[in-house]
């Protein structure tokens, strides 16, 4: 990997990859309502809309807050690790759009947070807190953009051209 | 045509500090956020009035810790208190750990706590002696005035009066105990009322030990002698209490659960009984 074109991508999406794992194991956030605090992780915010009767919104967080950055990272970490010897250039570079495109939606857990944040502060009848799992979670999305961005998809065409072969 | 020359570094590439470090605080974090993580207790009492989320825990006027959440228990018959203990007082909760609510007192005879007027109400705590635990059980008034330990005995008298429980018990005005709940007796001629002596000072209770109610004011008004005014303690006369006095020739040890009548007011001649007795002997 030392020699790979692509170290700024790798090193920023290992370094993604261990943001990932404070940002789903630490509380990110305290939220206080009614005298009563409950300081949750994502996967508990998950379950409490689950049981709260609300599995639709429980879906979708799951899917945006849980699934999406772990599916970002392992797609980006396939595309890099084919990238030398690219098959199917085709493949690889919409796999790698996607990512990127998705990339720009990322921060909208860390947007709610911060928001609610700000807005919800009425002392002991409602207030939110952010907890330390939202700053994983934000650099987690942070890196793996920044990884996204510097790697150059040209790449995984250099083998389709002729004249560039072997260099 | 000159080739340029291609320098291999045998160093990777100095951006891959950025994962190193990140693998460094994330580790601190996770390390910080859950292994440091407070201890949970859970307290329970009778009730929870003033006691809210955010509520402190002090232990000697410092505080150790907060309330996060209270709930009901099953039955509805307590609160239970969710507490967290700061990681460095985590040795205050353990087996017998008492935890009661401070509030403020104010009476004629005196005021406590008035801090907590201000700043609320709060927990304190009292640590215990045995194996470190969770679950704790709250007393609904502070240690000090609890009636638990020592030499219970009843005394039983014809009216209460302002005998009310957690008044004193005095010997030479020196408070050695505490009164406990009073009940009407069988025939509800009498009153009875529990009185419990400190252990270290249960010596000083003998079979042939009076007892009277010190709380009132004995004004003797005389054609010759004029008015002679009597009381104990000021705090007494205020609050109401109990004192004994044992006779010169001191009688065996009062046993546990003994009664002993409740004279109205002392005999001048008690007052002067002074027989020496070695409290502080131990068995």
């Amino acid at each position: 990997m030392r020699d790979s074109p692509h170290a700024l991508s790798w090193s920023l999406l290992v370094a993604a990859m261990v943001w990932l794992i404070p940002a789903n194991l630490l509380p990110i956030m305290t939220i206080t309502q009614g005298g009563r605090s409950k300081t949750s992780t994502i996967a508990e915010g998950i379950w409490q809309l689950f049981e709260a009767g609300m599995p639709g919104i429980a879906i979708i967080v799951m899917v945006a807050s849980l699934l999406v950055p772990l599916f970002k990272v392992l797609v980006l970490a396939v595309v890099y690790w084919r990238a030398p010897g690219e098959t199917d250039p085709l493949l690889s570079t919409r796999a790698f759009r996607l990512v990127y495109w998705i990339g720009r939606w990322s921060m909208l857990d860390v947007f709610v947070v911060a928001l609610l944040a700000a807005l919800v502060e009425f002392g002991n009848l409602a207030s939110v807190k952010p907890e330390p799992g939202i700053l994983a979670f934000a650099m987690a999305v942070v890196l793996t953009m920044l990884s996204a961005h510097a790697f150059s998809p040209k790449q995984l065409w250099i083998k389709t051209i002729p004249d560039q072969r072997g260099v | 045509m000159e080739t340029p020359e291609v320098k291999k570094s045998h160093w990777p590439s100095p951006i891959w500090l950025v994962p190193l470090l990140s693998l460094i605080v994330a580790a601190w974090l996770l390390y910080d956020q859950l292994l440091q993580r407070d201890v949970q207790i859970e307290i329970s009492f009778e009730s929870g009035s003033g006691i809210k989320s955010g509520v402190e825990l002090r232990y000697r006027g410092v505080p150790v810790g907060s309330v996060d959440e209270i709930v009901l228990s099953e039955d509805l018959k307590t609160v239970i208190v969710h507490a967290s203990l700061n990681r460095d007082a985590e040795k205050l909760a353990r087996e017998n750990s008492k935890f009661w609510i401070v509030e403020p007192e104010l009476g004629i005879a005196g005021a406590r706590n008035l801090d907590t007027l201000v700043s609320g109400k709060y927990i304190a705590v009292e640590p215990g002696d045995g194996e470190p635990e969770k679950e704790f059980s709250g007393l609904e008034t502070p240690p000090d005035q609890q009636p638990d330990l020592g030499l219970k005995i009843t005394l039983v008298a014809n009216q209460l009066g302002s005998l009310k429980k957690g008044r004193h018990i005095y010997y030479r005005d020196l408070q050695v105990g505490t009164i406990g709940e009073s009940v009407l007796s069988e025939g509800s001629r009498f009153v009875e009322i529990q009185a419990i002596i400190k252990p270290e000072y249960s010596k000083l209770v003998r079979t042939n030990s009076v007892f009277w109610n010190s709380s009132g004011l004995t004004v003797d008004v005389g054609l010759f002698k004029g008015a002679e005014v009597q009381a104990s303690s000021l705090e007494n006369l205020l609050r109401g209490g109990i004192s004994f006095a044992t006779p010169p020739e001191p009688g065996p040890l009062a046993e546990e659960g003994r009664r002993f009548p409740l004279n109205r007011q002392a005999d001048d001649e008690w007052q002067e009984w002074a027989p020496i007795m070695k409290w502080r002997e131990s068995n």
